[in-house]
């Protein structure tokens, strides 16, 4: 009788019989003197800039307790933040010369993402409740706006205008990431999450070669601006959420 | 715990709710720009493995004419850039627009060594042997027959290239056997409109393959070659007449400014902006490169 009772004590997955869950989340990452979706950060000219901002991201999971040790999850996000960079056009009136633009980009757009989180029913653990470790892959599909723009005119020429920058401010950013975190039930249905991320980007690595920016094309810029500013931005975030079991 | 979260997603939605504060020009966006750019004018020209090759001046698009022959070996572009002359190794030259459409066949033109455009846009000066001819309104010149600028008592002449600039100076290059004791000795020449002319050697089994002009008539580039595969670089100064090495790359071609040159070396074409000290390149293929012109 008694060996009967500890052969069926292993529980199933989920918490209380409830598996799924769908929690909308939001997610900061710090900035330090880097420009946020509001604010230019540490910037070249110094008028105005912050020192510690932050990059917040929305975001909305549906996560999964396929075991007592995984849950697999898919989220949406919606992300902004700031760029700044300095491009050229050839000046209108002076042959071979420029004229040269500093530019703060809002660069904004969703995010699609999957991650597996595993938990551990050995440190009281049970999928999707306790400490758990997610492993992430998320595109990020941006677009750029220019919200404020400086053009230094070669021999003041501001009367002549400039030529448009020629610049698609379309960026797809992927990273692979790790998350380490923890979900608390509250009342059986609700679920609170605090967790912690880390996120590279493995195909960006090599985009920017040595160059004077002067001697690139505005597009290859912006690229290289919105990958260098996505690394830096996803590298460490900070998510919390509040969701519901099912 | 509970605390943690209430500051954590306090400070997150806090920090999204601040807007920017416009200090410059505001946004901007290139659709509401009143000034568009140009058409781009195709105006570096190369022929690359038989092929000419259009490029825009920033090297930012290309074009190339698959509607001519695939085995050309020489081509010249003029200053407005809307007329190109070209040659297969034994043929006629043949002149086209820049998209390729036929114009002309410069007849008797196949023993053409060398062949390049006056400033004038509309006249295309021909080196057969010594002698100059033209294509187009002809050049006034003292003579046509160059073989004067050969030292007396020279022998085993060859001219490998001529032009004629916009102030009617004549730059040839060419290479004879001095004798014993000076053995081959390739020079180049700047023949003013008047005055004595401007004779540099620019070495002695060196070959100048190519002379170039700028629009205004008042720069020359050549290059020369050595065993195949060393190069030189010569400026001649219309103005000061003088001849002088500048560089060593294969290729290269005045550009629209004094200050603008395109430079083909190891596999990379490039321009140069010398007021700017600035450069620019795109790549192109390590072999089979025969011309570049401005």
């Amino acid at each position: 009788m008694f060996g009967l009772n500890i052969c069926l004590s292993a529980q199933a997955p989920g918490y209380l019989g409830k598996r799924i869950f769908i929690k909308p989340d939001i997610a900061y990452a710090p900035a330090l003197a880097h420009p946020t979706a509001g604010n230019r950060g540490g910037n070249t000219y110094g008028e105005q800039g912050t020192r510690l901002g932050l990059n917040t991201k929305y975001g909305l999971q549906a996560g999964y307790a396929f075991s007592r040790r995984g849950v697999l999850a898919a989220e949406a996000n919606y992300m902004a933040t700031g760029m700044s960079l300095t491009t050229y056009t050839p000046a209108v009136r002076y042959e071979g010369r420029m004229d040269e633009h500093y530019l703060f980009y809002n660069l904004r757009g969703p995010e699609l993402g999957l991650a597996l989180q595993t938990y551990n029913p050995l440190r009281g653990s049970l999928a999707p409740m306790g400490f758990f470790t997610a492993w992430r892959v998320r595109m990020a599909f941006l677009e750029g706006a220019v919200l404020d723009k400086r053009t230094t005119y070669f021999a003041d020429d501001a009367v002549a205008g400039h030529l448009p920058l020629g610049i698609r401010p379309h960026y797809k950013h992927l990273t692979l990431g790790v998350e380490f975190g923890q979900h608390i039930i509250l009342a059986d249905r609700i679920v609170l999450s605090l967790s912690a991320e880390i996120n590279a980007s493995p195909l960006q690595l090599n985009l920017t070669p040595s160059y004077d920016d002067s001697e690139k094309d505005n597009q290859t810029i912006f690229k290289e601006a919105a990958a260098a500013r996505m690394r830096f931005h996803s590298l460490i975030m900070f998510k919390m959420g509040a969701g519901y079991l099912f | 715990m509970k605390p943690i979260l209430f500051i954590a997603i306090l400070a997150g939605l806090l920090s999204g709710c601040s807007q920017y504060e416009v200090q410059y020009e505001g946004p901007y966006e290139d659709r509401l720009n009143p000034v568009q750019p140009a058409i781009p004018a195709f105006e570096i020209l190369t022929v690359e493995n038989g092929k000419i090759v259009l490029y825009h001046r920033n090297l930012s698009q290309t074009k190339t004419l698959n509607n001519l022959p695939a085995n050309i070996a020489k081509a010249a572009v003029n200053h407005s850039h809307d007329r190109i002359a070209y040659q297969v190794a034994g043929q006629n030259v043949v002149i086209v627009d820049s998209t390729g459409a036929p114009v002309d066949i410069v007849p008797n033109s196949a023993a053409a060594v060398w062949f390049d455009w006056h400033a004038n846009n509309q006249t295309l000066c021909l080196l057969s042997g010594t002698s100059l001819s033209f294509w187009g309104p002809a050049l006034a010149l003292p003579s046509t027959n160059l073989a004067s600028l050969f030292p007396a008592g020279s022998s085993d002449r060859t001219m490998s290239c001529a032009i004629v600039t916009g102030n009617g100076s004549v730059v040839a290059a060419y290479r004879y056997y001095a004798g014993f004791s000076q053995g081959y000795q390739s020079r180049i020449t700047l023949l003013p409109p008047s005055g004595a002319p401007v004779h540099r050697v620019v070495g002695s089994f060196d070959e100048t393959r190519w002379l170039r002009t700028d629009r205004d008539g008042q720069r020359v580039l050549g290059g020369a070659v050595v065993s195949g595969s060393i190069f030189s670089t010569w400026n001649i100064d219309l103005s000061a007449q003088t001849i002088t090495q500048t560089g060593d790359q294969p290729f290269a071609a005045p550009g629209p400014s004094p200050e603008q040159t395109a430079f083909w070396k190891n596999g990379s074409l490039s321009v140069y902006h010398s007021g700017l000290d600035q450069w620019f390149g795109v790549q192109t293929g390590q072999t089979g490169f025969t011309t570049l012109d401005w």
